[in-house]
């Protein structure tokens, strides 16, 4: 029923941005994906290489990404860097996922030679590269000497501004940056849920007029009273995010700035919508609701993937597929008596280190504490590829017009790193190029 | 220094029974628990107090016990003592053979006794009460047993002990005996969270460690022996039957799949250890073998979301020679001063949850004995906090204003106290926001543990308000929970996230085990918010900016 | 087992609040059981973004209101205000199954406690009960002049209904809407069959689907009425049926799969477009003017029976002559009447609705057409109160006239 040029499964942000760049490149392209993976739960920031093998953190990814790949020669960074040089790549690729982003109203800041200290909803940091504009005000390197008042809402659960104030000074003083001052409120507003509010609740409530009014007027007098230079909000909307940026900021003269969460993330639901629109307008068909089940192949060529809707399957034909699945949020990976499996391929699966996984049941993956120095190793398991993405068994390409990107690809663990939409946006930049090559 | 009568070490279901009982005859009394309450074989036992069937023909002097204890349990604590009805399905004509001879003897004692009744099912029958079961089963039986949740037992026995004026001390570890010429004198203890050592006064000392009593004599050079029984359970996030299963497991041995909560229990298995109770764990094969067992009677079994497995370690009487199962379950009080010439140091080996409140009696009636004075015991009359009258959920949840949902959770866990907890949100509608959605836990609820029922870690609040038992094993509430905790005890932040990794390092270690089906999903969710966003596990290097 | 014994079992059941699943209903409750609580399907439910302050959301019924097997009737707040559009589910990381879900506590609140299914549900059972149908039919004067006047004003025949019979091949399955309110829609089904030689009839006496029925909480009844009606076709050895439809089209389907009926249920678009094809139709339906065509997605159709439907349904609009087609972003949104919501709170209903016009508004298109009489009723008195200058069609009516317009 489906026919195309390059047909991707998998629209987390590595499918998005092989999509996006196959249809570059003038092919015909359709996503199809089943619900939703890793993409929609990260905190909506793009991630390079934050940490250095041995767990320290990096303030410069492309160093990380330097002495990552050292270490791990089969890293996916280390893949795509055999022909051209990794730094620009990945400078490529996320400059394509930047202003895919940002034609949709989700700008970014930040630069490849640099990371950032962000902080989060839990009263801790994140390291990361690239972030939304509306997290600028607060990069810790932009907090020295400030007067910060970290502003929560009664009634939204999981946000305590008071705790995460206390936190945000302490673990700016492992960085060197003194906070003048770190202190939380929670504000009283009628017009929100007085208990169980959640984020997403509260970045609709902010999006609209009214409401951005109230909230502008309490942070102004709340701004006075603490002679604030600097307000971190949980979030600052969904849809409006830059207006009401823009107008607290003009309302309380300080430096208002959004905070990183875990899920559910408001950034990252603003993104995976804007990247959505983008491909879409470059022409691409999304197809929700179709789960990729099988495939039929001749010789070392896919013929056909078998697509499930409603119980009813139909093949799809292509040129060209990516596999762009991901983990195992994303379902790429999925267990099978107690061992790992690539879901829709069923491709043989590699480690880290790039060794073959023998069978290894999965607690033998697992280390005994949850967040060891050197990571899990089931965390860096997937499948192996070449340099335009081909899934590779022992050096020889499985399928001619197959191409992996993503977190479904072995070599890192992104957990670990601090490298996910990094790599997921590498990685789909190459197998889009890639597949437009090799139907083109 | 104060002096006290007694001094209780062990806070499991035995110690905080003999606290109270004690407390409640009028003695000074203080416990010390180098843990949480129940952090012992008691949080990581089944919670089944009925005598079992097995041990009314083994045991019927023990079973009759069991039976009377259970009535005690429903009087005093009717609000976490619950009935279910249990299935046994019989796989195989051996078994049906011995099963069969077993229902006739216990039948023949049903009769007299207060037993529950055994009733023969068809295999139609029994599937169509309980569609989940094998089609293969050749018969069924059908019985129920009453069952009590540990945690909250062991909490409301200590609760009640302080309102008698014991002194409870969690997180305090007893590092010696202070003895003297054949008689102890007091014990020497480690506050655990901030290391702090002294010494406490008292005349008699009451060993009620379980497992660890051997060790605890040893410091008085008593040598104790019993035998230490390891056993897991893995525990399946929501009700996989509506009956408990039981069946045949592959060696021949008894396992069973008991709804309980909102989550499922499969268990046990009996490996004794000859290593200290502290370093028991469950391992892939037990968790195999309980699986692979189960499965003949429930299929479906395999594919359920396993959230966790624990173990906890039998304090059994030392009898050799026989399969653990057919060790006597009951209980020994130890006189040390009959049996070693150490004066003031009392023990207790075996035993059982189900009795717990008999064998504080049998302790306190010698401690009586011994401090000379005549005081009956009291405390199966006296309906432990919350237990002390019926509470309506709907109306509970209009008075409050809150969901019926988070309204019954909270009654079915702490009964009449739940107006307390919910009263305290009264002002501050805030803390009426869940914490731990699975098991609707409220920072109300949260607040009030850690106020008044010695909630000093998130392990504690996980273990009095069920917190974090749910399918993510409090990896999406823990972090909200630590700022609860870290707000009501004044902690500093690098403290309260060490205490945060303290909790999830403890909730990983039943959690790796066994990595199955959707808990991948979950897995992966909750290692990215962690490390990725929460930056857990970064190493902060040489600070420039 | 006696009485005695059957008597003690279900005393102890009672006490403790057991309710004995099915298999089938084991089956989707062992699939929510996978919910990560990670919130993500909060921001695409349209009930949690129009009501404030008491819907949890679907994450609220996944993780939490589903967990206490024993206590179901406390979710009763909630689950009646769920339209069952299934965007949660479409969204979530593990497709969490909610809508199923919701039907499944609606069912053990109807037994559990009565008293607590919303009062205008209620209404509608009896009317079951009483007409067979969940709407009152009109008297046959009102409906033979409303169904003349219908019929007239959008120039297609009135036929007979053709009775199924012992060598029909289809079965025909209007619906309640169809019968009693959109009453061209059942006209139009009967035109569009007929124009392709379809050997089908309408089953004699036939009831309800049965959908309104199991979302009120009655599954008993809902099943029964369902077995009797795939026994009564089955007995004229018929094995198919078709209906124009969207919820008689998912509900039929999931019912023939779960008693084991082995009947296949399509919707009309399904059916034409697997056994007809897309050229035949275009071929037949050639006539009419020049129209701007968007389609709305109903979430019976492309979420419950399955996308592929709808994409059927975008193939067919795109290959008749003389239909532009607009693609609609928002076109698979809920139009809030879905789960009954509409009977039982009109206002939450009607501002899922305004989203839905919103949608339409901006389509730019002058007609939408939606394959299910429900969406089309419910939309097109969105429209009329709006004022807005869009058709509303329902998508078997649209066609029927392709067909037999006189205008080329
Ligand atoms: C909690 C969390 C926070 C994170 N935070 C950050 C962060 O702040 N910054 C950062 O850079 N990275 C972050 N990451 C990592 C990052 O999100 C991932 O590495 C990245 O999104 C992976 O993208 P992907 O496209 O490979 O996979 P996914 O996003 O998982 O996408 C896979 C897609 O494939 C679909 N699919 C799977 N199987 C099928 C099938 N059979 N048929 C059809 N479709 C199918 C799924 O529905 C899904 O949409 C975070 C991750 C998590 C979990
Ligand atoms: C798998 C399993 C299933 C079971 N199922 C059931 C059942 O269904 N029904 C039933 O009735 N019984 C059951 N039991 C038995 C029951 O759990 C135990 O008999 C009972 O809980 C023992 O309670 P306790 O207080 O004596 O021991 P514990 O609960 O082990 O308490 C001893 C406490 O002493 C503390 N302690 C140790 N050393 C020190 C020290 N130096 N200083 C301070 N404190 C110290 C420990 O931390 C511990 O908390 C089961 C047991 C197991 C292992
Ligand atoms: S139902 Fe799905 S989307 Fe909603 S919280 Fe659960 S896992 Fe997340
Ligand atoms: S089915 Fe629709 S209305 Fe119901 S919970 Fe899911 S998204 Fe909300």
């Amino acid at each position: 029923m489906i026919e195309t040029d390059v047909l991707v499964i998998g629209g987390g942000v590595a499918g998005l941005l092989a999509a996006a760049k196959a249809a570059d490149e003038g092919v015909e392209v359709v996503i199809v994906d089943r619900g939703s993976g890793a993409s929609y739960q990260s905190s909506g920031v793009i991630d390079v290489m934050g940490c250095l093998p041995e767990g320290e953190i990096t303030l410069s990814p492309l160093e990380g990404v330097t002495q990552t790949i050292e270490c791990l020669p089969q890293h996916p960074y280390s893949v795509i860097s055999s022909e051209r040089s990794v730094a620009d790549v990945i400078k490529e690729a996320t400059k394509c996922l930047l202003d895919m982003a940002s034609t949709h109203e989700v700008r970014f800041d930040g630069n490849i030679e640099k990371n950032v200290i962000l902080l989060n909803t839990i009263g801790s940091f994140k390291i990361t590269c690239f972030y939304q504009s509306t997290m600028s005000g607060g990069t810790l390197n932009k907090l020295d000497g400030a007067s910060l008042l970290v502003v929560g809402f009664n009634g939204l659960a999981g946000f305590n501004p008071r705790f995460c104030a206390s936190g945000f000074k302490h673990f700016a003083s492992k960085f060197n940056v003194e906070l003048r001052k770190a202190d939380g409120v929670k504000l009283s507003l009628p017009a929100l849920r007085d208990f169980n509010l959640t984020f997403i609740e509260l970045a609709r409530m902010i999006d609209k007029d009214e409401f951005r009014e109230i909230l502008a007027k309490k942070l102004r007098d709340e701004t006075v009273k603490g002679n604030t230079s600097h307000i971190a909000l949980p979030t600052l909307g969904l849809r409006k995010h830059y207006e009401s940026m823009r107008i607290l900021r003009e309302e309380t003269e300080a430096e208002v700035f959004e905070l990183v969460s875990p899920p559910p993330s408001v950034p990252a639901q603003r993104l995976m919508r804007a990247l959505e629109e983008g491909v879409a307008e470059k022409g691409v068909r999304i197809l929700r609701g179709y789960k990729a089940v099988g495939f039929k192949s001749e010789g070392r060529r896919v013929m056909s993937v078998i697509l499930d809707s409603g119980g009813k399957h139909f093949p799809a034909k292509a040129g060209a597929y990516i596999l762009a699945t991901g983990k195992f949020i994303g379902g790429g990976l999925v267990e099978e008596e107690d061992k790992v499996k690539e879901a829709v391929f069923n491709l043989p699966l590699y480690d880290e280190r790039g060794k073959a996984l023998r069978g290894q049941k999965i607690p033998r993956l697992l280390a005994r504490s949850p967040f060891p120095q050197g990571g899990h190793p089931l965390m860096g398991c997937g499948v192996k590829v070449n340099a335009q993405m081909k899934p590779v068994v022992e050096g020889e390409v499985v399928y001619e017009n197959l191409f992996v990107a993503g977190s479904l690809i072995s070599g890192y663990s992104y957990v670990r790193e601090k490298s996910g939409m990094g790599v997921a946006t590498a990685t789909g930049y190459v197998a889009g190029i890639s597949a437009a090559i090799y139907v083109g | 220094m104060e002096e006290y009568d007694v001094i209780v070490i062990g806070g499991g279901s035995t110690g905080t029974s003999v606290a109270r009982d004690c407390a409640m005859r009028g003695f000074k009394t203080i416990l010390f628990e180098r843990g949480d309450l129940a952090s012992g074989a008691t949080g990581a036992c089944a919670g089944m107090i009925s005598g079992g069937t097995k041990y009314v023909l083994q045991e019927p002097e023990f079973s009759a016990m069991c039976t009377m204890e259970v009535i005690n349990l429903s009087r005093i604590a009717g609000h976490i003592v619950f009935r279910t009805p249990i299935i046994t399905a019989i796989l195989t004509e051996e078994e049906l053979k011995l099963r069969a001879s077993f229902a006739e003897k216990y039948g023949a004692l049903t009769e007299k006794r207060q037993a529950s009744p055994i009733l023969v099912l068809s295999p139609q029958e029994a599937r169509s009460l309980e569609p989940k079961l094998s089609s293969k089963i050749i018969l069924a039986a059908y019985f129920d047993e009453m069952f009590i949740d540990p945690f909250r037992l062991t909490v409301l026995t200590a609760l009640s002990a302080k309102r008698h004026g014991a002194e409870i001390r969690t997180y305090t570890e007893v590092i010696d005996i202070l003895h003297k010429d054949g008689e102890v004198y007091g014990v020497k203890v480690r506050d655990r969270l901030n290391g702090k050592e002294e010494e406490v006064k008292g005349k008699i000392i009451v060993n009620a460690t379980g497992a660890w009593v051997p060790e605890i004599s040893r410091m008085v050079g008593v040598k104790q022996t019993l035998r230490l029984n390891k056993g897991t359970h893995v525990i399946f996030d929501r009700r996989i039957t509506r009956f408990g299963i039981i069946c045949q497991a592959l060696d021949g041995r008894t396992v069973y799949l008991f709804p309980h909560e909102t989550g499922s229990i499969l268990g046990t298995t009996a490996i004794d250890i000859f290593t200290s109770p502290d370093e028991a764990e469950a391992t892939y094969d037990e968790v195999e073998y309980l699986i692979s067992s189960m499965e003949m009677a429930v299929p479906s079994v395999r594919k359920a979301r396993v959230v966790r497995v624990m173990c906890g370690v039998r304090p059994l009487i030392a009898q050799w020679w026989v399969p653990e199962g057919d060790v006597t379950r009951n209980f020994k009080v130890i006189d040390h001063e009959e049996r070693d010439g150490v004066k003031g140091l009392v023990s207790v080996e075996g035993g059982k949850l189900v009795v717990c409140r008999a064998m504080a009696e049998k302790i306190t009636d010698l401690v009586c004995e011994k401090l000379g004075r005549e005081a009956p015991c009291r405390t199966h009359l006296e309906p432990l906090p919350g237990a002390d009258g019926k509470i309506s959920v709907e109306e509970l949840a209009s008075k409050y204003r809150v969901s019926p949902q988070v309204a019954g959770r909270l009654a079915s866990r702490q009964g009449t106290l739940a107006h307390a907890i919910l009263s305290e949100a009264r002002d501050e509608r805030d803390f009426l926001s869940s914490v731990c959605l699975c098991e609707s836990v409220t920072e109300a609820e949260l607040r009030y543990v850690i106020r008044n029922e010695w909630g000093v870690t998130l392990d504690a609040l996980r273990r009095r308000t069920r917190m974090g038992m749910g399918p993510c094993q409090g990896f999406s509430c823990g972090f909200k929970a630590m700022s609860v905790l870290a707000e009501e005890r004044g902690i500093k932040v690098d403290e309260a996230f060490k205490e945060l990794e303290n909790f999830l390092a403890e909730r990983w270690k039943g959690h790796f085990v066994i990595l199955r089906g959707a808990q991948l999903s979950e897995y992966e969710m909750t290692q990215a918010a962690y490390a990725c966003v929460g930056s857990i596990d970064v190493k902060i290097g040489g600070g420039d900016k | 087992m006696g009485k005695k014994e059957i008597d003690h079992i279900s005393r102890i059941l009672a006490e403790e609040k057991i309710v004995v699943f099915s298999p089938y209903e084991d089956e989707i409750y062992s699939e929510i059981e996978k919910c990560q609580n990670c919130s993500l399907c909060l921001a695409f439910c349209p009930v949690f973004e129009v009501t404030d302050k008491f819907y949890p959301g679907p994450r609220g019924i996944a993780d939490e209101l589903s967990r206490d097997v024993r206590e179901f009737w406390r979710a009763s707040n909630i689950v009646y205000m769920c339209t069952l559009c299934g965007q949660c589910q479409e969204k979530c990381p593990v497709n969490a199954p909610i809508p199923e879900v919701v039907v499944l506590l609606r069912s053990k609140i109807f037994v559990q406690r009565p008293d607590l299914v919303p009062e205008e549900l209620k209404t509608l059972l009896e009317n079951v009960s009483k007409y067979g149908y969940i709407f009152e039919p009109m008297s046959n004067e009102e409906r033979g002049e409303s169904l003349k006047g219908r019929l007239e004003m959008i120039g297609l025949p009135l036929t007979k209904d053709p009775p199924l019979e012992k060598g029909s091949k289809i079965a025909y399955f209007p619906g309640c809407q169809a019968e009693t309110r959109l009453l061209d829609v059942k006209e139009a089904g009967k035109l569009v069959l007929e124009a392709f030689n379809v050997n089908y009839g309408i089953p004699e006496g036939w009831k309800c689907c049965g959908l309104p029925i199991r979302l009120i909480g009655d599954s008993a009844m809902a099943d029964e009425l369902q077995r009797g009606f795939f026994e009564k076709i089955k007995e004229l050895g018929v094995r198919e049926v078709v209906t124009t439809c969207a919820g008689c089209a998912s509900e039929l389907r999931a019912a023939a799969k779960h008693l084991g009926s082995g009947i296949h249920v399509r919707h009309l678009i399904e059916f034409l477009f697997e056994e007809v094809g897309v050229d035949v139709i275009s071929r037949k339906a050639c006539n009419g003017g020049n129209v701007k065509v968007a389609l709305h997605e109903p979430c019976h159709l492309g979420r419950h029976v399955g996308r592929y439907v709808v994409a059927y349904a975008e193939r067919i609009l795109k290959a008749l002559p003389n239909v532009n087609y607009a693609g609609m972003k928002g076109a698979d949104e809920c139009c809030g009447a879905g789960g009954l919501l509409k009977f039982h709170d009109p206002t939450v209903s009607a501002a899922i609705r305004s989203r839905k016009l919103d949608v339409i508004s901006k389509s730019g298109a002058g007609l939408v057409v939606a394959p299910c009489p429900l969406c089309t009723v419910n939309i097109s008195e969105g429209v009329a109160r709006r004022k807005l200058s869009v058709g509303i069609d329902d998508f078997t009516v649209f066609l029927a006239k392709r067909i037999y317009s006189k205008e080329v």
